[in-house]
This record gives C-alpha cells, structure tokens and sequence, in this order.
C-alpha cells in the first residue's frame, strides 16, 4: 500500500532500549508523565472547541436574545421548529445543497483533470503546479474581496471583456441566480488547487510500471484510466471529497465578503444564517440551533466517507 | 504516462493556456495595484505596468493599518509558536509511546477539525465577553491555538513515524532521557517537517477571518477585516484596496510555491508523502 493511512499497524512500539527515567517505568508516575505530552493538547482543544460545542446545544434549546440576555429561559425544542416554519431557512437550506453539490463535484472534476494533464507534462512542470497551486493558500476573505472587484458591474475587468464581446454587463453578485453562479465560480477558483495538489501526488506515486503493462496488454487509455488510475486514487478522492465537502458546507469568507448572503437572501448558506441570525438578529436560541443542524449534517457526512474509506483501505 | 512525441507541444500548449487564465485574477488584482486611483478605472484597462509601490506606503500609513498588521502579526505568530509546542509533544506521544486510548485521542483531535466554526462562535463570543477577553489578542491567540494544534499533531505525529527508532534507541543508550532525545536528536530530523507544519499553521491563523470578525471589535482587529471595511464605502479607492490585498496574500503566495509537497501531506491526513 503506498498510502501511509493514520491508526494502521505499527503504532506501537515495543523495544528493548527505554529512554533513561527517574521513576520506575510501570509506576503511575510514569503514566502520568506520558499523559502529560498529550494533556496541555487535549486541554486547549476541550476548552475552546467542545466546551463551546456543548455549550451552542444548550442554548439551541434556550430563549436567547442578546439584546435581553436576562430573559434566557429553557424552551424545548422551539427553536427547532422555528426552522422548520422560517421560509429564510428552507432557502438558506436549498442554497446550501447546490452550493455545496456543485462547488464539490466541480471542483473534484476540474482538479483531477489538470492534475492530469500537468502529470504529463515533460517539460515546465514546476512552475504551472505552482500556479496551480497557488490559489489555495490565499486569504479566502482576501479572496472574496479580490472578485468583488474583478465582477465589478462599472469598473470590472470582467465586463470589459463581456461588453467588448457583446454579451453587455451583467451584474454578476447583484443579480440572484448569477450571484449564486459567481459565488460557486470563486470558491471553485480557490479550492480546486487544493484537489489539484492532492491528485498530482496521488498520480506521481503511482507505479508507472502498471501502466505501461497495460498499455503492451492493449489497454486503451480510457481503460488505463477506469481500470489503474481511478481505483488507484479512490483513498485521496475519498479524503479531498471529505475536506471539499466541508469547507464548503461551513463556508463562510467568500460569500460574506462577495454578496452577505444577497441580494435579498439569495445567496444566504446555512453558515451565513447563522451569523444574520446570532449577530444580527440577535436571537442566540434559533442560531444556535442552525449551527447543531449544520453539526450533525457533517458528523454524518464525514463517518460515511471515513467509513467507506477504511473499507476501501481493507480491500 | 508521459506523453511523447509532437503531441506533448499541443499537450504543453494547453496547460499554459489553461494557466494563464487560472492565474489571470490574481494576476489583475497584482497589477492594479500598481496603478494610481485615476489608472485603475482608465478604459481601455491598462494591462502592464511596472512595479509601483505607492498605494501600498499610502495604505499602510494609515495608523490603524499600521496596528492592525500588527495585531495580525502578534496573533500569528504568538498562537503558531505555542501551537507547535503543544503540537509537538502531543505528536511525539502518540507516535512514540505507548499510551492507552491513544488512538482516540488522535481520533478527538482530527474530529474536532471537522466542526463548523459558526457552530461554536456564539458560546467562544459569550465566554471571551464575560471573561472580559473579547477584542483581545489574547482571545484571538487561544482561538487559532484550538484551530491549529491538531493539525500540528496529525502532521508531526507523521513525521516522527518516518523517523526509525534505533536512531532514538542510540540516544538513550547514550544515557539520553525520553526528552533529551526528543529535543536533541529527533527534532532536528524532522526540521522539514517541522517547517512546512509551521508554515501551514500560520497561514491558517494569517487568513482567518469569521473568528475576528465576531471576536473583535476594534483593539484587537486583524488584517483581514481591514480590506472588509472597504466593502460599505462608494466610490471605493480600488488601487489602494489591490495594494491591501496583495500585501497581505503575498506571505501566503510565496511559502505555498516553496511548501507545495508538503501541503499535500498535511492537508490529506498524512495520506500522501510529501
């Protein structure tokens, strides 16, 4: 297996040679001092990341208003459904699905793809990966920002183009469906480097001996690629697909920087909801109940694609 | 496979063409910020320019600029050095020593990584007010620690398993403690590794944006948040925002160019060697 996947075989370690200690190595003092690497980790983890996880469920069944703080009471699940009945939220659901779908699926394709064909290249390699590369790693609000002024309806460099081409100037973020169309294009721009980086790898260790094989067998290709090279990168597609998936559904930078969820609520994630509902709107209850959805949207997520990933390692 | 033969011209071909149009956005935002006010609205666009500066001085003359990159750096800096020392001991154990229930705790760390960030600001918003650290580059500090410390684990725990432990053993047989060893002879092993970790993890703490926007207010304001003011103004100063912009992707730019194989290792869960 090339792939050197986390929680497999040889984690631990027994040898003979032991490090020099103070304390006898079975007693609970030494115990103790393993824990003690790991604690300050475990520590600043609980702290600022469950404690608040927690927290956000308690008060998704509470009245929270941040403007009477006072007046937090237990209400059941009344926040749920308020979600239910909130026209605003069904929208922010569906734009997340197509938000998340096509920027996903979009960019998987795409990275494969020019991971390919750059793989191929003899020549000028290093420097078209780094420029494919070089995308990912910008500030993604930056980012935003950045294509705020490219789609510029007056002074765009886009509509330059789209005018002295004759298809006029449209108003890429202030138009709905367009909007969610440039806001889908931005994020692919930025995250399709990162599935990009992860394919060349994949491809580079690929044995080119399989290959060739398959080629002096008369293997076209198409089935070259079907047959060797998919099966051989599902791991990583698996892994990208589990990062893409996330970071688009909690996506957050570029469509507050690009459009804050309009114009109206067309472009309004659930990501975004949360924060118009919470630090807009105040009402701590019904966000953080958005934000428990979210949650166990991606806990569910995230244990099918780990699962059908030590599947796929096991076989 | 590598292609050969003529076709390999067409093949290049295609994949400059390609990149250039990938590469043009940020190429645009580069360029105009080498432009004046005036320049950056001119039709037909200008579409060379030489390198210009002015807008950059112009922009981060202004004081608040000035202490926001500050803040920026601070908090960078600061939760990237405590991160990776916390990080570090915590990948050292789990890769080394036998500890009971390890495995999960790796699982916790790597799980924690996958919840949204909105779902946990709104309680952090309410702990850091009452604990009266809100707008503070203490809170912010605590927040990338959190953000970043698993990350540094699940790399560096990497890492260290490349490293074969006779080379330890030696050490300890050399009467070096579990510690001496880790510090003298495994550490400066793993330095590349080491390296892009730091990297990555700054970046990340460099780019947030959702933590300082909520978390903040005006003290402790990072970078980021600065080129988000610009979105309420009309007639915005577009030279001066490209400047803004460049200035504060460009560490980002040149250390994802030197880090690009290690990136892959880091961001697939080890999956992929570097």
């Amino acid at each position: 297996m090339p792939f050197n996947l986390p929680g497999q075989a040889g984690d631990t370690l027994i040898t003979e040679a032991q490090p020099r200690s103070k304390t006898n190595r079975h007693s609970v003092l030494e115990m103790a001092g393993r824990y003690g690497y790991i604690l300050p980790a475990i520590i600043i983890v609980g702290v600022i990341t469950v404690l608040p996880l927690l927290n956000t469920i308690i008060i998704s069944f509470q009245s929270y208003k941040l403007a009477r703080p006072q007046d937090r009471e237990f209400v059941g699940l009344a926040n749920y459904l308020t979600l239910f009945s909130e026209p605003r939220v069904g929208t922010a659901v569906t734009n997340t699905v197509i938000y998340t779908l096509v920027t996903v699926i979009t960019s998987l394709v795409l990275g494969l793809a020019i991971a390919i064909l750059i793989q191929g290249l003899t020549i000028g390699k290093p420097l078209l990966r780094a420029i494919f590369v070089a995308p990912m790693l910008l500030t993604p609000a930056v980012v935003g920002v950045m294509w705020r002024f490219l789609l510029n309806a007056q002074a765009g460099i886009f509509n330059y183009f789209s005018s002295s081409l004759g298809f006029g100037n449209p108003d890429w973020l202030g138009t709905p469906g367009l909007a969610m169309f440039s806001i889908i294009v931005v994020d692919v721009w930025q995250w399709t480097p990162y599935v990009f980086l992860v394919m060349l790898a994949g491809l580079e260790s690929l044995p080119q001996e399989y290959l060739e094989a398959a080629h002096i067998d008369g293997a076209s290709s198409w089935q070259r690629f079907r047959y060797i090279v998919l099966p051989y990168l599902t791991p990583l597609l698996l892994i990208a697909t589990l990062f893409r998936f996330t970071w688009a559904f909690r996506g957050f930078d570029h469509i507050y920087t690009l459009t804050q969820g309009g114009p109206g609520n067309a472009t309004e994630t659930l990501a975004l909801s949360v924060w118009r509902t919470g630090f807009v709107g105040l009402d701590l209850g019904v966000a953080s109940a958005i934000s428990v959805v979210m949650m166990l949207v991606l806990t569910i997520f995230s244990l099918v694609i780990l699962r059908s990933l030590s599947r796929q390692l096991k076989s | 496979m590598k292609t050969r033969g003529p076709l390999r011209f067409v093949r290049l071909g295609f994949a400059i063409i390609l990149a250039a149009i990938y590469i043009f956005p940020l190429y645009w935002v580069v360029i105009t910020s080498f432009k004046t006010y005036r320049e950056a609205f001119t039709l037909p666009p200008i579409f060379f320019k030489l390198p210009d500066f002015s807008s950059y001085t112009t922009y981060f003359a202004q004081p608040d600029i000035a202490r926001y990159l500050l803040n920026s750096l601070i908090a960078t800096g600061v939760s990237s050095v405590l991160a990776l020392t916390i990080g570090v001991m915590a990948a050292y154990a789990l890769a080394r020593i036998h500890i009971p229930g390890g495995e999960s705790i790796a699982f916790f760390l790597l799980a924690s990584r996958f919840i949204p960030p909105v779902s946990t600001i709104i309680p952090l918003f309410l702990t850091l007010r009452s604990l009266q650290l809100f707008d503070t580059l203490i809170g912010l500090i605590l927040v990338y620690m959190a953000m970043n410390v698993p990350y540094v684990v699940w790399m560096m725990r990497g890492f260290f398993k490349d490293i074969p432990i006779e080379v330890e053993e030696a050490a300890w047989i050399d009467g070096c403690s579990r510690r001496g060893g880790l510090i003298r002879v495994v550490l400066p092993m793993v330095r590349p590794g080491l390296a892009a970790t730091s990297v990555l993890i700054a970046v990340f703490a460099w780019n947030d944006f959702l933590n300082a926007l909520i978390l903040t207010s005006s003290q402790a304001k990072t970078l980021p948040l600065s080129i988000a003011a610009f979105l309420g103004e009309g007639g915005i100063e577009w030279n001066s925002l490209a400047a803004a912009g460049t200035a504060i992707m460009m560490p980002a730019i040149v250390f994802t160019v030197l880090m690009q194989r290690h990136l892959a290792q880091g961001l697939t869960l080890g999956a992929v060697k570097g």
